[in-house]
């Protein structure tokens, strides 16, 4: 029992030791910033081309399924007027942010820990490392970068998308007007609700980024090793962004 | 000059590397000779600075890299060309750019580089494969980018890690013959790292057999059937050479 309560602490101390020392590398690469723009445009690119597909998929459903739980639940209380309110304010603080970041775990998370994995295992790093070419500026900076430029970019995509599903459904199924559903938004709007959004998906997307990129970096083991780095950036990243997502819900919107 | 004083090196639970001392002096190809998981690609990375030693030094043209900083050891890194075991090539660029990354990062500009790729690439015997992917290249192929890549820099010591290792015997000989050349018209030092002695024979000058973390025989190769010890006469033996 407290050997496995030993081991679990110092397993977490040393992911937040390897997590933290990858950063400072990170952040020191900056330096050599004149050979950013290149390899962070092609990730950015990645990022986008490869994600955009499923976030489209997922923020137009979690649109119209918010609309409907929605428009149920005040039905009986309140005057349908409040509908595109209630569903932007969802959208914006908390499902366009959660949900985009939780999909992107899935997909580019595990997309970079495979990828630096596979090149940490076939030795592609080292190489870059004899060419005297650093690795961490190469591979890791850009695809961090990316993460935290390219999140928000999907999650205001995400909101948009959903709300537009939601006016939608409210339209077909609820019966409510479309000027009556956008003049619900505006009139109720605080700006906050979505810089709030927006701010939760920038530490989502440096979650996302780092995590995949921990464990790909340091992968070993060959295929199994890769296979396992992968998931665990996956599974982390996707903890870390529900946690994240209460303290900066209770920092952002607890009073 | 490359002076390797007694490093140590214990990953996990295993030393490695235990006390191993070696110096290759210029224009000298030294093969270090053993059985797989004896170390001989760990101690290949020691001398590049990819791994740094417990203890002990490794000494390139009298800087001692273990102790310095990542700057500096960049800058010696450029005096070496390495031939990884499977390659390692970057699968997502062509072969032109495989070869060519080292000076793109360098900063050298678009026609230098297309030269002296189209140069390296001669060198090796690959003209027109600069369009293609690692993926469609075959095994023996695939080790000629990586010495193309490895000779891009024009460094003065070149490191192969196992250069015929899984390469039928026919093609093997071919990048025996390519290091060979290598030696002998370019004048590189080199040190091959190998478990092939016939190989060892042909391409270098001296061998040092590595045997459970330690070099047991250190000698010129024409005095390899004067060696006593049992492993070196195993190698022979498992080579028909004795
Ligand atoms: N990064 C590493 N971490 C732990 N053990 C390693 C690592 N690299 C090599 N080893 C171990 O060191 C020993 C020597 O490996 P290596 O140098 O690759 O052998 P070889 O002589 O076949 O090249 C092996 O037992 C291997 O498992
Ligand atoms: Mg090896």
């Amino acid at each position: 029992m407290l050997d496995a309560l030993i081991n679990f602490v110092s397993e977490v101390l040393e992911l937040l030791g390897g997590v933290s020392d990858l950063t400072v590398k990170s952040i020191r690469s900056l330096r050599d910033i004149k050979k950013i723009p290149g390899p962070l445009l092609e990730q950015m690119n990645n990022f986008g081309v490869n994600s955009v597909p499923i976030v489209l998929f997922t923020s137009v459903f979690t649109g119209m399924v918010t609309a409907i739980q929605i428009a149920y639940q005040i039905r009986d209380y309140a005057p349908l007027d409040l509908l595109g309110a209630g569903v932007a304010k969802m959208v914006m603080m908390e499902l366009g942010p959660v949900l985009t970041a939780l999909v992107i775990a899935g997909r580019m998370g595990a997309g970079i820990a495979a990828e630096l994995g596979t090149m940490r295992v076939t030795e592609q790093i080292d190489a870059l490392e004899c060419m005297a070419i650093d690795p961490i500026r190469y591979l890791v900076l850009p695809r961090i970068l990316s993460g935290i430029i390219m999140v928000p970019i999907l999650t205001v995509l995400a909101i948009t998308v959903a709300i537009t599903g939601a006016a939608f459904v409210s339209n077909v199924v609820v019966d409510l007007d479309y000027t009556t559903f956008f003049q619900g938004i505006k009139l109720y709007f605080v700006p906050k609700d979505l810089y709030g959004g927006l701010i939760k998906s920038i530490f989502f997307g440096l979650i996302v980024s780092l995590m995949g990129s921990y464990y790909g970096y340091y992968a070993k083991g060959g295929a199994t090793g890769v296979g396992k780095a992968t998931t665990q950036a996956v599974v982390s990243s996707s903890l870390l962004i529900l946690l994240m997502d209460y303290v900066l819900g209770v920092f952002l919107f607890g009073k | 000059m490359i002076e390797i004083r007694d490093i140590r090196k214990r990953l996990g639970d295993k030393e490695v590397l235990k006390g191993i001392s070696l110096t290759i002096n210029e224009g000298e190809t030294v093969a270090i000779l053993g059985r797989s998981g004896m170390g001989k690609s760990v101690l290949l990375k020691h001398i590049v600075g990819l791994m740094k030693p417990d203890s002990g030094q490794v000494i390139v043209d009298g800087v001692d890299i273990t102790r310095v900083k990542r700057k500096k050891l960049f800058e010696i890194r450029r005096l070496f060309g390495f031939v990884f075991q499977n390659s390692a090539l970057f699968d997502s660029f062509t072969v032109w750019k495989n070869v060519a990354l080292p000076l793109i990062e360098a900063g050298y500009d678009i026609e230098t580089i297309d030269m002296r790729v189209k140069k390296v690439l001669s060198m090796v015997n690959l003209e027109g494969t600069e369009d293609l992917y690692p993926a469609e290249l075959s095994g023996g192929m695939m080790k000629r980018v990586g010495i193309a890549r490895a000779l891009v820099g024009d460094p003065k010591y070149l490191l192969y890690d196992e250069p015929t290792a899984g390469l039928d015997p026919v093609i093997a000989d071919r990048i025996n013959d390519q290091i060979l050349y290598l030696k002998e018209y370019l004048k590189k030092t080199a040190v091959v790292v190998t478990h092939d002695l016939r190989s060892a024979l042909k391409i270098s000058d001296k061998i040092a057999l590595l045997t459970d973390g330690v070099i047991v025989t250190f000698i010129r190769k024409e005095e390899i059937f004067q060696v006593e010890h049992p492993e070196m006469r195993q190698f022979l033996k498992a080579s028909g050479l004795s």
